[in-house]
């Protein structure tokens, strides 16, 4: 097996690599770099290169995660704190009357059931809040026409409940936009009625996101992500 | 002579407007059959042509390939120019690309001219990117992948200038994006080879994102010896593959307007396993990745129906990222696309 000058072998870079890796037992490698000078020269130059590479900080745990693990941290102290000041407030007679001087105005019945059939299908009410949020066009005459002559009186009888139910839908559809928008800054995703859901957080930073995001991004961009860490951490 | 060349061009380029769509074809074929040398500098005049699918040049065909099937080196200035973390950033280097016709290639980093590094900054950077040569090589650099894709999502207009890149006369092309996503991109082409010796991608400002020219071109491999790049972790077709335990592939069932699946393998790398997908309009790609993670308490890939999943989004450049991260297994997709495509595409694999 010869090399091209100043090449290494190519049967053995894999085995030089893993080498300079660590202490790999390979009897042929041994035997190989006893008479070959140009694998042995590149021996030493990939654990230069390994050597260098380890001296590379890891990456930083993501800043949002030290957030989350204060809060995780904290959240069950600050939950025993609560239920200790619950059950260290004295007991105070309840007044009989007081649930109905407190109850404040209640939902119409018609709300209450149409919540209570969406929850029971939620796709099925969010299909039709979809559809009833549709630009509604006028239907040609002639099959206005034809549909009065196939349904005498049909259309106009159910007019006023298919105004109703719309309007009601709307006014859900319009809670729900608003709900949207003066939410934070994670939303959910649910472009279409069934399956998953995904809740969505925005980061500012790659370094937020696990390191094999930043290695493919490195990849796509020619190397600039690293480029940039490389040089913003003084290395 | 060259003159007389440029001069003949020329007029074809003014009678193919007139002529349009029918001489395409004819203008690409004699600018394929030329001989593409001509002193720095020359240029023709004339106006663009358009072409469509059923009328591409014959040039454009040689470039999904070229990369691999033409013996070539040369000196390349890579430029790149986005907004990291908020920050402008720009990153310049040279870089020596060698391919001996066979498949076999190395790009080796000459200098960084951008931004200033000091020596050790400079090696350990030089031995990122001897790492990722095969990557760069095959999903960095622009080029055509799929020729039927490719015209099926953009429309190439033919500039009549025929710029002089490394000393060889290319033909140059703008690219539009039949789905508007924000980039253009303009590519100068040897019309002999089909390699792509200049392109420049723009955003939807007209900034440079991103450049790529030879400033040093040659027809032979190189003079010296050449360590080409030996892939260290080749991933198994996913088709033939056998599964590790609990690695359950799952494949995205929406995917972004004008994209194709283009390839699906298996990679191992240190103890974890991939799912790798690449998916391609015929010209950029997108990436899906889905890791098996070591604490997988059920095999990767299976969800409920209603589950909740959460997922984070970055965008760098015109790069959108997305991660879900679970115990069961993890994905990842890196696309220039839409959010909401992203989202949808990740969203239609669960």
């Amino acid at each position: 097996m010869s090399a091209q000058p100043g090449s290494p072998c190519a049967d053995f870079r894999a085995a030089i690599i893993a080498r300079a890796e660590g202490d790999v037992v390979d009897l042929a490698l041994d035997a190989h770099l006893e008479r070959c000078a140009v694998c042995r020269r590149e021996l030493v130059r990939t654990e230069q290169r390994i050597e260098l590479l380890r001296k590379i900080p890891g990456p930083g745990a993501p800043i949002a995660l030290d957030g989350l693990v204060v809060a995780a941290m904290q959240a069950g102290e600050r939950q025993q704190r609560a239920t200790r000041a619950v059950q260290s407030l004295s007991r105070a007679h309840t007044p009989e009357d007081l649930a109905r001087r407190l109850a404040g105005p209640k939902a119409p019945h018609v709300l209450e059931r149409l919540v209570r059939e969406d929850l029971a299908d939620p796709a099925k009410a969010l299909a039709s809040r979809y559809a009833g949020s549709l630009g509604r066009l006028r239907a040609p005459h002639d099959l206005d026409q034809r549909l009065r002559e196939l349904r005498p009186g049909s259309v106009q009888r159910h007019m006023p409940v298919a105004l109703v139910t719309a309007g009601v839908m709307l006014a859900l559809g319009a809670l729900i936009v608003a709900g949207i928008l003066n939410g934070p800054r994670n939303s959910a995703l649910s472009t279409t009625p069934a399956g998953p859901i995904l809740i969505v957080e925005r980061v500012d930073s790659v370094r937020d996101l696990d390191p094999l995001v930043g290695q493919i991004l490195s990849g796509v961009m020619g190397g600039l992500p690293d480029a940039q860490r490389i040089v913003g951490e003084g290395f | 002579m060259t003159r007389t060349r440029f001069a003949g061009r020329a007029l074809l380029a003014r009678l193919s407007i007139t002529l349009k769509i029918p001489l395409a074809i004819t203008l690409a074929l004699a600018v394929g059959a030329c001989d593409g040398r001509s002193p720095v500098g020359a240029q023709s005049r004339g106006e663009s042509l358009s072409v469509e699918q059923a009328s591409s040049p014959s040039f454009l065909a040689l470039v999904p390939d070229a990369p691999e099937r033409v013996p070539h080196s040369g000196l390349r200035r890579v430029e790149v120019h986005v907004e990291v973390d908020g920050q402008p950033t720009s990153l310049v280097y040279l870089e020596r690309v060698t391919a001996d016709g066979h498949g076999h290639y190395a790009i080796e980093l000459v200098q960084v001219q951008q931004p200033s590094m000091t020596q050790q900054q400079l090696e350990i950077f030089e031995e990122l990117q001897r790492a990722r040569q095969g990557f760069f090589f095959k999903y960095r650099d622009l080029r055509i992948r799929d020729l039927e894709l490719f015209l099926q999502n953009y429309s190439v207009e033919v500039l009549p200038a025929m710029p002089i890149v490394a000393g060889v006369e290319c033909v140059e092309i703008d690219v539009h994006p039949r789905v508007p996503r924000g980039a253009q991109y303009r590519m100068a082409i040897d019309a002999r080879t089909g390699l792509v010796l200049r392109s420049v991608e723009r955003n939807q400002f007209g900034q440079v994102t991103a450049s790529s020219t030879f400033e040093e071109f040659s027809n032979q491999p190189g003079p010296g010896p050449v360590e080409f790049f030996i892939e260290r972790f080749p991933g198994i077709p996913l088709a033939g593959a056998s599964l590790p335990p609990g690695l359950v592939p799952v494949a995205p069932q929406i995917l972004p307007e004008g994209y194709r699946e283009a390839s699906s393998d298996l990679l191992q790398v240190g103890g974890d396993h991939y799912v790798r997908r690449v998916y391609g309009d015929g010209l950029e790609n997108l990436f899906f990745l889905q890791r098996r993670e070591p604490a997988s308490s059920s095999p990767s890939g299976q969800t409920s129906e209603s589950a909740t999943h959460r997922v984070r989004l970055a965008q760098v450049g015109a790069w959108r990222v997305a991660e879900l991260l679970e115990t069961r297994g993890s994905l990842f997709v890196l696309a220039k696309v839409a959010e909401a495509e992203v989202l949808e595409f990740l969203r239609s694999s669960l």
